[in-house]
This record gives structure tokens, C-alpha cells and sequence, in this order.
């Protein structure tokens, strides 16, 4: 499988107060296209500043970062936001939205903005609710943001980052704000978008979230500790409890 | 505890809190200056005159041994309480020479005094009152030192007969008697020596010499009858036709009372919206201070000491800085008075406070919706702050727009209240800068020459020599047209001229008795002019009559009045009213036909000239330029320079229009600077969101950008729709006290007013919007995860 990220030496140093803080350390890994791969660590690990700063969202201090081949280091601000419009896909713990826009004007606002995908306003709007309607939300495309529940949100934010057929899919504890059902309704479609060959790498505390996942990278102090392969065909109880036993030996 | 709440309120919300501040400032600063220019301009004549030391009515008499002088006519007048004298010398633009030319071609009569003659109080630029002029030296009036162009220190020559001497400027003069823009009669004040100097010729001051009389009494019309008795009066007016002549100067400083109003409004509107804003901002934070037991009280306690604190702080800076901005404002019509008052730093303190209060009874008012929110309500909502209803009324899905321009028309749309403020403060501003611009334009056309009491003509020949030739009998009025006429025809541009005749005539009307400075001319007729009621005079016993020479008579259209011609009494029937710039508006008309030998002309408006072949506007500029290197001593206009230069008010009228266009410019980005960076902060979490999910930060500032344009662009076509019936309400009181009761038809210049202003103010709005939307380039992507 092709490699769709590369991640090599990458450093992240901020300056709080005059004082480094060193929050990630010379990590290396790569992911390959169609994998889905969670990164887990205590609070304060560095896991959601990774996250960022291999989505082109953060800057990094040093080390390389190749998304699609592409270095991002030597990538401009723009063509950086270009690389966030169209080839990846981004969800977040609170259910981020545009307060004056309806939901399904959230979903296709990227669309609309993306030079990539030439069609009609019409035929957005048509992709904006097929989504939708793929993810069970279809009767609230008209509803002010406010007036939704956070596990509809949270799949109207999964829509969103959909809406641009992007490559690679980032999330950064989708299920943290959400209650059990809607956390393992919004799994449920992550793994589906996965099986449909979406690489996604996610974030999460959860050993349940990242049982559904392909790879685990447990990262402890800017550092990653170790890695674990979750075999898909193993039921969902007897990865959890493998990843869980794993996490131990970790020192979770 | 709230202590320590409200320090890290104070550290974490530091842009929010700051902005606040200076919005308070503002605030404080348009308050405290606003409410003093009000008072100032309200009382600005009473107080101008008190300092000044004006008296009730005021004569100027020539000398002259026959007749019955004025110091007679007091001397015998009961009513008289106190009278003073002031020794004056007349001259004309002929005595002043600079470099072998006239130092200016001012054609009213110029008053030369020595300062040891003072009897009324005469000021500087400073406001300060001259009392000392060193041998040499010369203190000129603003408009003639203006009209001349000297700086201090320049010299000029005052040239009479023999003597001659070198004077050099020193300072304008303010002088309250006959400073108004529309007496305009230069004031020149010298040191005793110098003054002497002049008069020791008597030969060549034969007839110049003069004197003005300040009296104060008990009955001014008593005052005015005697006054009738006298021979060699110049002028003679009340304390109250006086303030008339500071017309333009109320004119000027009523617009300042409207600004000030304007600004006030604005002020507070920006602050009841500000306050709102920061307080909705923070319904989480009161939430959970609900949540965990904090009673209403002691909530709204922890908000209202904060404001309280910025408000103290922010009013003591507004009102340090109201000082100097005041100052800014008035000057524009202080230049030729002395405005001020004695209560200003009590004002302003009392106006700063003023603000504080407003500003925590507007905190209390905001912090009321407290007690009706639960602590889920507060958590809940709190999360963006201020969502309690739907929103956007527009959707991306249905609209052919682009995303940025979607998302900036939405965004207005969807906050109402907010972008509504705003557009109504942008609106006030433009609105302001339209309406004095519209009558700055009515001021300088040819739309107020009914009010000078002359008939429309293509040229005007201001050319005092002729006429006075007239009026000395070396040649009749007759032979001065024809000679004006046979140059014209000489020249290929032939036309016919005639000229509006001033008549000086007491008029009675059964006990009183005044006199009355009667407009005719010879080759017009009584009913070319306009009349405000009745009918035009028809016959030569027909006269017409200004509405407050009428009131001073007691008598009204169709009363019989006697007029004193040349001698002979006759009776003469009112038939009609009319309004007039000339004379203070107390002039009157007499029919065509009525005869008045030519040295009885007391004086004259212009020449007017009326091309026989009627050419367009182009070729009457042509012939202007022709006819000025032809008359290189007179003064030739157009209608509309003929208008501007009687009234001179239009220049006094731009430059407060152009204080007040800069002033709104000033407003305008500092809202905009302000409101955009509360957005901005107010908005973090979605400018990370939208860098989040691939919007560049060249879309992020379009966005930002598009909002304000949107605005400024709403607010100018609201500007634009009331910007005619705004000019007609406010201006024509203002008319109206200038004599133009039935109201005039307003000067609006399309490309100015829906072209200029407008661009003006949106080149500022978006320059404004787009350096602060700069900012947004701070904020990360990853900022997303940051928001509280």
C-alpha cells in the first residue's frame, strides 16, 4: 500500500513563560493509505499537538512531514489551506460550526469554497445531503446548529470533513463530548468511511475507540512508546481486551 | 473571591476589556466636548458681547459741522443711560498699499482707530483682550488680514494724502461690532502716535473723519425716533440687529450643536452595544458562577464594579482629551469671535460622570437577563454567547454566491442588531458631512440671489468708483451704464447694464418713525423680484417691505406709511413682503418709477450686465476673464461668486464641513477598528475553524472586509434616500432665520453627494476593516482546540 504520510524526526517545542517545553521529540512513523490509526497517550502527551502539527495545522520546529508525497515544511500558508480544503478531513472534540450558517450550509461550506471539485450548486447540495442522509441526519439539514443534539453534530461535522472526498481524514477525540450511543454511532461511521478507503488518523483516550482501528501509537512524553497492530479480524470484544492488555504493559 | 474573579477577568479578556476602554474614552471625550460646545454655542453671542462690553445700540456718525450730530441727539434722548465714543477714521481700499498694489479689494468702509480710543474690548487670537499696540505695529480684522494674505511681521503702507506709514501685521483683531461676516467692515488699530500721525492731515481726511457711539438705554425705540433727527448717521442698529449680522456664525455653530448631538448619540449607541456585547460574551462564565451557587446579586455586583472601574478610567482620559478636541471644533467658528464659557470644566467633569453612570445603569441593564437565565441556559447558550434565537436568513445551498461573499452578507443578515448599530452610526456620520455640504453648495449658487434683493445676470461689476462718482454728482447713473456699455460693446460683447440703487428714507407709520435702506433699481421692475406675501408694487405710491422692518413699524400689507423723499412726504401703500440678506434683513422696496436724483443714492449693489446675445455658461466665463483684464480695478462675478461673495459664508461653512467630514472620517475607522477587532475576538474560534477546514487567510480578511463594505454600503444608500428631506428639515430653520421663511430649493451636487462622500467614507470603512482584519493571520488552525 502507498505511503500517504511520512512523518520523520518531528520536533515541537513551545516557549511558555521563558521555559521550553519539549512536547514532541524526534517522532518518526509512517501511515499508509487505507489505514486507520489512532494515537493514544496520557494527558499532555503531545498526541493532539502531533495531530496538528502533521495536519499542517500547527507549525513544527524541526523534523519533515511528507503528506502525499509533499513536504510540508516547505509548503506556504496557502497551499497549505489548499491541502486542508481538498485532501483532508478534519473532525474535533467540540462540534465546531459556523453559528449563523444552517447545518447543511456547514456541510457543504468546504465544497463551496474548493476550487477542486467543479459542479453546480445544485450538485453540491445533492452531495451535501446524500452524506447526510449515509449518516442518518438528513431531517435536521435545515436546523440551526444550536438546535441539534452533539451526536448529530458530531456526524454533520464528520459530513463536513467528507464533503471534499479528502484523502486522509484527522480527528482529534471525536467521541470525547459525546454519550456511549452517540459515541459508537460516530465510530461506527468512522469505521465505515474507513472501509471505504479513507485513511483516518484519530486521537483518543478510549480503548473501545481505538479497538476499531488498524494501529495504536501510544505516545508517553513527546515520545512514542510503542506501536500495536490491531488485527480487524478478531472481534471487537478480543481486540479491545489484546489493546487494553497492551496499554498495561505500556504503563497506561 | 470575586476579587480574584476579577483580576483573571481583567488578564484573560485583555483585548475585549481594552477595547471597552477606549470605547468609554470616546465616549467620555464626544460627552464632555459635545455638551460644552452646546452650551458654548447656545450662549456663544451673549457671552461674546458681555466680554466684548457691547451696549444696546450703537451709531456711526461722520463729521460733519451742519446738521444735528448724534452727541446732540444723546445728550438731549432721556432714555439714554450712558453713552462712549470712539474716534474713528474711514478709509477705503485705496489707502492700503503693499508692494505699489492695494493690500486687498475690500469694498466696505474700513474703521482706523487708536487702541487708546477703545471703548469696547477688542481681542486677539489668543482670546486675550488688546490693550497696548507698539508704535509700528497693526492689528487687522481676520477677514481682511485673510482677504490679504499678510502673515505676522509682513508690512504694508497706510497711505493718506502726505502721510505715510509702515505698518507692520501684528495679530487679527476680533471685534464684536463690526467683525460679523456680514458688517465686514476691516478694523485697523493702531498705537496713539501712529493714529495721530494720520490725523495731523487734515486736508486729506476731509470727510473721513468719524466716530462710533455704543449707548445703553432704557427704550430703544425711543432711541430710534430721536436717532431719526440725525443727519450724519452711517448706521445705527440695536444690540439684537447686531447678533443678526453673526448670522452665518450661528449658522456655522448650529451645525456644531448638531454634530455634538449626532456625536453624543453615536457615542452612546457604540456603548450600549459594546456593553451588551461583552457582557453576552460572557453567559458561560455567569453560568457556571450560577452552577456553583453565586446568588444574582453578587454576580451582576462582580460586573458592575468592572465597568465602574473602566468607566472611571475611561472617563477621566475622555474628558483630559475632550479639552483639546473641543477646542478643535470650535475653532472653525471662533476665528472672528470669541466663543467659550465660564462653566466648561464643570461641564465636562459633570458629563464624565454623566458616563459613568449612563455606562453602569446600561451594565445594569444588560446584566438583568442574569436573573431570567437558569445555569443551563447560561451554560448552554453561553457556548457562542449569544444564541437564543434562529438565525440566517439566507442559505448557502439556495444562493449563487461565493463562500466569502455568502458567508459576510449572512453574517450581517444574521446579526441585525449588531451590523444595524453600525450602519445607523455610519449613516449619522455621512448624513452630516451630506447635509452641511448641500447647504455649503445652496450658499455658494446663484439660488439665494432673491435674498440679496437682485435680479438674476450673467456678469457683476463691483466697481465702487463708478458709483461713487454717481453719488458726488461728476456724473449721472445713466452716463456711468452707458460707459460700462459702450466698453462691453467696444470689447464685441454688447449688453445692456443696470444696477440695484440704495436709498436711505425715514419712513413713519403712525408713532413710529425709522429709517429705512430702500432697494430700486431703474431699469427692472418691482415685480421682477420675490416676494414672500402679497403682491409686487404695481404703482409708483407702492412699496414693498421686509418682515422685520414691518414688525419695527407695526404695520403690516395694505397700511399706508409716509416716506420722506428728497424732502417731500408723500403717502406710500404696503403691498407686499419680502425677505432680505441686504441690510441686516431691514430694507425695503420701492416701485421703478418712484424718482430719486442721483445724490440721494446711498449706496449700490453691483453692476449687472446682460449679454445681448444671450451666451451659454462656457462664454460667460470667457467673458469674465476678458472683462477682469478690462476692469483691472473692480471686482467681476458670476451669480454664484456674486452670491458667495456677499454672504461669505460659505467659506466659514466648508471648513466646518470639512472638520466635520474628517471628524466623521476619524469616527468611522475607529468604530471600524474597534468593532472589527471585538469580532475578531469574539470570533476566534471560527476564524480557527475556517483555517481549520482550508479557507486562506486572504479569504478569512475578504471576509472581515466584506462585512464593513456591506455596511457602508447600506448606510450610504440610507444617506443617499434621506439625505434631500434631512437637508430640507434641518436647513431650512436655518433659512428661515436668514430671511428665507418660505424655504428655498436646495443646491445638491450629484457627483459630491452621491458620489464623493459616499466613496470617501467607504475608502476609510474598508481601509479600517482591512488593516484590523490583518490580525486574523495570528490566529492558527490549531486554535481551534484552544477556544474556551
Amino acid at each position: 500500500m502507498n505511503t500517504i504520510l511520512e512523518v520523520k524526526d518531528l520536533c515541537k517545542t513551545y516557549i511558555v513563560n521563558k521555559r521550553q517545553n519539549n512536547v514532541l521529540r524526534n517522532i518518526s512513523f509512517t501511515v499508509s493509505e487505507g489505514e486507520m490509526i489512532a494515537v493514544m497517550g496520557p494527558s499532555g502527551s503531545g498526541k493532539s499537538t502531533l495531530l496538528y502539527t502533521v495536519s499542517g495545522m500547527d507549525k513544527m520546529t524541526a523534523g519533515d512531514v511528507f503528506f502525499c508525497g509533499r513536504n510540508m515544511s516547505e509548503l506556504s500558508e496557502n497551499e497549505l489551506a489548499e491541502m486542508r480544503l481538498d485532501d483532508m478531513g478534519f473532525i474535533f472534540q467540540q462540534m465546531y460550526m459556523m453559528k449563523n450558517l444552517s447545518v447543511l450550509d456547514n456541510i457543504i461550506l468546504p465544497a463551496v469554497k474548493s476550487d477542486k471539485i467543479q459542479e453546480s450548486r445544485k450538485s453540491t447540495v445533492q452531495r451535501g445531503q446524500d452524506l447526510m442522509r449515509k449518516l442518518g441526519i438528513i431531517e435536521i439539514m435545515d436546523n440551526d446548529i444550536n438546535e441539534v443534539s452533539g451526536g448529530q453534530l458530531q456526524r454533520a461535522c464528520i459530513c463536513r470533513s467528507m464533503i471534499n472526498n479528502p484523502r486522509m481524514m484527522f480527528a482529534d477525540e471525536p467521541t470525547g463530548a459525546l454519550n456511549r450511543k452517540s459515541s459508537e454511532e460516530v465510530m461506527n461511521e468512522l469505521t465505515k468511511l474507513n472501509d471505504d478507503g479513507t485513511t483516518i488518523m484519530l486521537v483518543t483516550h478510549d480503548a473501545k475507540v481505538a479497538a476499531k482501528c488498524t494501529r495504536v501509537l501510544f505516545l508517553v512524553d513527546g515520545n512514542i512508546k510503542g506501536e500495536y497492530n490491531i488485527n480487524r479480524e478478531r472481534t471487537l470484544l478480543d481486540r479491545e481486551r489484546d489493546l487494553n492488555n497492551w496499554l498495561l504493559e505500556m504503563g497506561w | 473571591m470575586y476579587l480574584r474573579i476579577l483580576k483573571k477577568d481583567l488578564k484573560r479578556k485583555k483585548t475585549m476589556n481594552c477595547i471597552l476602554l477606549l470605547f468609554v474614552i470616546l465616549s467620555a471625550m464626544f460627552a464632555s466636548s459635545s455638551v460644552n460646545n452646546i452650551v458654548t454655542v447656545v450662549n456663544g453671542l451673549d457671552y461674546y458681547f458681555e466680554k466684548a462690553g457691547i451696549s444696546d445700540y450703537a451709531f456711526i456718525e461722520k463729521e460733519d459741522d451742519s446738521g444735528t450730530s448724534i452727541s446732540e441727539i444723546l445728550e438731549k434722548e432721556s432714555s439714554v443711560k450712558e453713552y462712549r465714543k470712539e474716534e474713528v477714521i474711514f478709509s477705503t481700499a485705496e489707502h492700503f498699499i503693499r508692494n505699489g498694489k492695494k493690500l486687498s479689494d475690500f469694498s466696505n468702509m474700513a474703521i482706523i482707530m487708536s487702541i487708546d480710543e477703545a471703548k469696547l474690548n477688542y481681542f486677539n487670537s489668543d482670546n486675550d483682550i488688546i490693550k497696548e499696540v507698539s508704535p509700528g505695529k497693526v492689528y487687522l480684522s481676520t477677514f481682511l488680514s485673510k482677504d490679504s494674505g499678510l502673515e505676522i511681521g509682513d508690512t504694508f503702507q497706510l497711505v493718506f494724502g502726505e502721510n505715510e506709514l509702515t505698518l507692520e501685521f501684528a495679530g487679527i483683531v476680533k471685534d464684536a461690532f463690526l467683525g460679523s461676516e456680514m458688517m465686514a467692515n476691516p478694523r485697523i488699530i493702531l498705537s496713539r502716535s501712529d493714529y495721530e500721525k494720520i490725523r495731523s492731515d487734515s486736508y486729506a481726511l476731509n470727510g473721513n473723519i468719524g466716530a462710533i457711539y455704543y449707548v445703553n438705554t432704557d427704550d430703544i425705540k425711543a432711541l430710534e425716533s430721536a436717532a431719526t433727527d440725525g443727519t450724519n448717521i452711517m448706521f445705527d442698529g440695536s444690540v439684537s440687529t447686531l447678533k443678526t449680522t453673526y448670522i452665518m456664525n450661528i449658522l456655522t455653530a448650529g451645525m456644531l450643536l448638531v454634530v455634538s448631538i449626532c456625536l453624543i448619540l453615536v457615542s452612546f449607541v457604540i456603548l450600549r452595544f459594546t456593553i451588551g456585547f461583552t457582557i453576552a460574551e460572557k453567559f458561560r462564565e455567569i453560568g457556571v458562577m450560577k452552577a456553583v451557587g453565586i446568588k444574582n446579586q453578587s454576580i451582576r455586583g462582580i460586573y458592575l464594579v468592572k465597568y465602574f472601574g473602566i468607566a472611571v478610567i475611561g472617563a477621566v482620559i475622555g474628558y483630559t482629551l475632550s479639552v483639546p478636541f473641543g477646542n478643535m471644533m470650535l475653532s472653525s467658528v471662533s476665528e472672528n469671535m470669541v466663543l467659550g464659557n465660564d462653566n466648561s470644566v464643570l461641564i465636562g467633569i459633570l458629563s464624565s460622570i454623566a458616563v459613568v453612570v449612563i455606562i453602569l445603569l446600561f451594565c445594569w441593564g444588560c446584566t438583568r437577563k442574569i436573573k431570567k437565565l437558569s445555569p443551563i441556559d447560561a451554560v448552554r447558550s453561553g457556548q457562542t454567547g449569544e444564541r437564543f434565537r434562529k438565525k440566517g436568513f439566507i442559505h448557502l445551498a439556495k444562493s449563487k454566491l461565493g463562500a466569502t461573499g455568502f458567508l459576510s452578507l449572512n453574517d450581517v443578515l444574521s446579526s441585525p442588531k449588531q451590523y444595524g448599530i453600525i450602519t445607523i452610526v455610519f449613516s449619522i456620520c455621512i448624513m452630516l458631512v451630506m447635509i452641511l455640504a448641500n447647504i455649503a453648495n445652496t450658499l455658494n449658487s446663484e439660488r439665494l440671489l432673491f435674498l440679496l434683493g437682485t435680479t438674476e445676470s450673467d456678469v457683476y461689476l463691483n466697481d465702487s468708483k463708478r458709483i461713487t462718482e454717481v453719488m458726488g454728482g461728476s456724473k449721472t447713473l445713466e452716463e456711468a451704464d452707458e460707459e460700462i456699455e459702450k466698453i462691453l460693446s467696444d470689447n464685441g460683447m454688447p449688453g445692456k447694464v443696470h444696477i440695484e440703487l440704495m436709498i436711505q428714507i425715514p419712513v413713519s407709520f403712525e408713532d413710529t418713525k425709522t429709517t429705512v435702506m430702500f432697494q430700486q433699481c431703474r431699469d427692472t421692475k418691482a415685480s421682477d423680484y420675490t416676494y414672500s406675501k402679497g403682491t409686487a408694487p404695481q404703482y409708483e405710491n407702492e412699496i414693498a417691505l421686509t418682515e422685520p422692518i414691518a414688525e419695527k413699524l407695526g404695520a403690516d400689507i395694505g397700511d399706508t406709511v409716509k416716506l420722506t423723499i428728497d424732502g417731500k412726504e408723500s403717502e406710500y401703500i404696503i403691498t407686499a413682503l419680502f425677505q432680505s440678506f441686504c441690510q441686516l434683513g431691514e430694507a425695503g422696496r420701492l416701485h421703478e418709477s418712484v424718482y430719486i436724483p442721483d445724490n440721494k443714492i446711498a449706496g449700490s449693489m453691483a453692476f449687472q450686465i446682460d449679454f445681448d446675445d444671450e451666451p451659454d455658461k462656457k462664454e460667460i466665463d470667457s467673458r469674465i476673464d476678458k472683462l477682469k483684464s478690462i476692469f483691472v480695478n473692480s471686482q467681476i462675478f458670476n451669480g454664484k461668486e456674486y452670491v458667495n461673495d456677499t454672504t461669505r459664508a460659505s467659506d466659514i461653512i466648508k471648513q466646518v464641513k470639512n472638520l466635520i467630514l474628517l471628524i466623521s472620517i476619524i469616527i468611522i475607522i475607529m468604530i471600524t477598528v474597534l468593532m472589527e477587532r471585538s469580532f475578531i475576538s469574539k470570533e476566534k474560534s471560527e476564524i480557527a475553524l475556517m483555517k481549520a477546514i482550508g479557507f486562506k487567510n486572504s479569504s478569512i480578511v475578504a471576509h472581515h472586509t466584506a462585512r464593513f463594505f456591506i455596511v457602508s454600503i447600506a448606510a450610504s444608500i440610507i444617506s443617499i434616500i434621506l439625505c434631500k428631506p434631512l437637508t430640507k428639515l434641518i436647513a431650512d430653520p436655518i433659512f428661515g432665520i436668514m430671511g428665507a421663511v418660505s424655504g428655498i430649493s436646495y443646491e445638491i451636487n450629484k457627483i459630491e453627494i452621491f458620489a464623493v462622500y459616499p466613496l470617501v467614507i467607504l475608502a476609510a470603512t474598508l481601509a479600517g476593516a482591512f488593516l484590523t482584519a490583518l490580525y486574523t493571520k495570528t490566529i492558527k488552525a490549531s486554535d481551534t482546540s484552544d477556544i474556551e
